[in-house]
């Protein structure tokens, strides 16, 4: 419990920079970088869900980096705010982000069953 | 500091996603209850420290600590996506698309409810001074 604390917390931390990184570079008047963060890590997550058994590596990738990685509050909050600015581009975000993140968890997870 | 900030925001979301993670668990429920609570409470948490909350901290450094450190990584859309698949993939589909759909509408409803709670919070201590 106490060690897969820590590699949760070590995840998490990595998992934060590397979405501050891209959406600072991504972020304009559409939020790019949160939404290749969010479709990127639920692929990933997918793929390794497949996997069981590696406790600590579970917590520190999947718990840890993935989960901290991927962002729901700041998605709903875009949303928010997209569909005061501009309501084509909320309605965009919306459909790109739920379905491409389903599609990607998914192929994920068929990709790591096959192999 | 900003990279220290968000890292330890980070560190303390993860880890506090993943203890009510494992104080939610229940072994034979079928519905990903714990990770809509974590996700509606985020979202929540987010709409009001934009509005109100950040005014509080002031220091730049601590609000991105706080945002986009501790508040976007205690919220996941990841684990979201993967527990649909895991639901469709056990043959549980109603249950996905409850999951879905309720996700989807109270996330919404969580950051504008915490966004006017926070507006709320704003207008009071301004009527107070």
């Amino acid at each position: 419990m106490i060690l897969s604390s820590i590699a949760v917390a070590a995840g998490g931390a990595a998992g934060a920079l590397a979405r501050y990184f891209v959406s600072q570079r991504l972020n304009r008047e559409f939020p790019w970088g949160t939404f290749y963060v969010n479709i990127f890590g639920s692929f990933l997550l997918g793929w390794y869900v497949t996997n069981e058994g590696r406790d600590i590596l579970d917590s520190l990738y999947a718990a840890g980096f993935l989960g901290a990685l991927t962002t729901f509050s700041t998605l709903q909050f875009e949303i928010v705010t997209l569909y005061k600015k501009d309501k084509r581009k909320v309605l965009l975000y919306l459909v790109l982000t739920y379905t491409l993140g389903l599609i990607a968890a998914w192929t994920g997870f068929l990709a790591a069953a096959k192999i | 500091m900003k990279i220290a900030a968000i890292a330890a925001g980070g560190m303390i979301g993860a880890v506090l996603r993943f203890w009510i993670g494992i104080l939610l668990y229940q072994p034979h429920a079928q519905f990903p209850f714990p990770t809509l609570m974590i996700n509606l409470i985020g979202s929540f948490i987010l709409g009001w420290f934009i509005v109100h909350g950040s005014q509080l901290v002031k220091n730049k450094t601590l609000v991105l600590g706080i945002q986009t450190g501790f508040l976007g990584s205690f919220t996941t859309f990841s684990t979201f996506n993967a527990e649909i698949v895991l639901l469709i993939d056990h043959g549980l589909y109603s249950v996905a698309i409850q999951y879905f759909l309720i996700s989807a509408a109270m996330g919404i409803g969580a950051v504008l409810l915490g966004m006017k709670y926070g507006s709320v919070l704003l207008r009071k201590e301004g009527a107070e001074q």
